[in-house]
């Protein structure tokens, strides 16, 4: 690839990251079917400029997404009627997906399935995988995100590992590490998994919003991985270790993380069969 | 300029160029920025969509050689007529603006 190449597919690529900010920006406001039609307006304006040699090397020659948005918006003020109604729908699912994250037992698990549903919803997922399959820039998950999603079931294997060494050994355990005592020492050690779980579901959750929905199985694995903690701490709150414990109950962390590892796996299918089937015919900038 | 009367002008105007050729949208809106440089694309492709959901415009897709698909413009019978319209309001207005010795 020569200079002059490189340098015209820096721009083509430009034009889809343009439109596909606009079109998630648009898709808080319109139904995905006008968005589409919008999108196909500017790309047709882009093709024509590129024809024309008006096509800037770094960037479309356009107003920004935000000032098309607000123009836009000027132009439907009924727009903002859409995005308070759909806005309050998956803000209440999320709402309760939060109350019943701390409800233990059944509850968690019905968290699991609601908090993802209602963060897809919320950020018009549906609608997004059909915008990412039309306009395709970083719709594939990074191998640097690929890693760190494999490390989280070798930490949360490790972790259930030594819990249940902690329990079969418990009378020989000493009573201090250091100067704190063991029982909350395993406490903050869980805690600080919890927190990192948490943070790498955010890490996701921003990915997910900035670049693709394909990062979403990501959050909700996070997310399994972070119920486990939070219930073995919950088990660990609830018993004096130093007097033993069945394996059952620690067993039962480990049943959260699988049922959010198998959740996300099946997101992960669903994803990609919905973008084979949303997958554009008309003619792309990139082509 | 006023954003009410600016809305009946542009309209008019992008109507008056459908009705002249059936013109594709980029042409539209480089025709339209060399008389209104200030209007942004956004706002002409709002009126062009308007206009098309509204009946007074209709598309169909054409290509030139070895190039993408494109959209052109046509206008309607109901496009005519709003034209018309357009166009009598504004005779109206302008002289009543020179009666009146305004300009």
């Amino acid at each position: 690839m020569n200079k002059n190449d490189r340098r015209h597919r820096q721009a083509v690529l430009s034009g889809q990251e343009y439109l596909l900010h606009l079109g998630k920006s648009l898709l808080f406001y319109f139904p995905v079917k006008q968005v589409s039609e919008i999108l196909d307006d500017y790309q047709e304006y882009f093709l024509a400029e590129t024809e024309h040699g008006d096509m800037p090397e770094n960037a479309p020659h356009c107003e920004t997404p935000k000032d098309v948005l607000k123009a836009l918006l000027n132009e439907n003020p009924q727009a903002k009627n859409y995005f308070y109604k759909w806005s309050a729908i998956w803000g209440i699912a999320l709402l309760l997906s939060v109350f019943f994250l701390f409800h233990s037992g059944q509850g968690m698990l019905i968290a699991t399935v609601l908090m993802p549903l209602s963060v897809f919803g919320f950020i018009h997922g549906w609608s997004r995988i059909r915008l990412d399959a039309d306009f395709p820039v970083k719709t594939t998950v990074s191998k640097k995100v690929l890693f760190v999603q494999c490390m989280v079931p070798v930490l949360v294997f490790l972790l259930e590992a030594e819990m249940q060494f902690f329990i079969k050994s418990a009378e020989n355990l000493p009573l201090y590490i250091g100067n704190l005592p063991i029982g909350p020492f395993i406490d903050l050690e869980y805690a600080f998994f919890e927190l990192l779980f948490f943070l790498l579901m955010i890490w996701m959750g921003k990915r997910m919003v900035t670049l693709s929905v394909q990062y979403m199985p990501g959050i909700i694995h996070a997310m399994g991985a972070m119920l486990f903690c939070m219930d073995t701490r919950k088990c660990l709150h609830s018993m004096d270790i130093s007097f033993g414990s069945t394996e059952r109950i620690f067993m039962l962390s480990l049943i959260f993380y699988g049922f959010g590892l198998a959740l996300a796996l099946l997101f992960r299918l669903a994803l990609k069969y919905a973008r084979i089937r949303y997958t554009r015919t008309r003619q792309t900038l990139i082509q | 300029m006023d954003a009410q009367i600016k809305k009946g002008i542009l309209e008019m105007c992008i109507l008056h160029l459908i009705a002249m050729e059936s013109p594709y949208g980029y042409d539209i809106i480089q025709k339209m920025h060399s008389y209104f440089p200030e209007v942004t694309e956004s706002t002409f492709y709002a009126i062009l969509r308007r206009l098309y959901k509204e009946g007074a415009a209709t598309t169909f897709e054409g290509t030139v050689s070895k190039g993408p698909a494109r959209k052109y413009y046509q206008i309607t019978e109901q496009g005519k007529e709003r034209l018309k319209k357009l166009k009598s309001d504004w005779e109206y207005l302008r002289n009543a603006i020179d009666d009146m010795g305004i300009l």
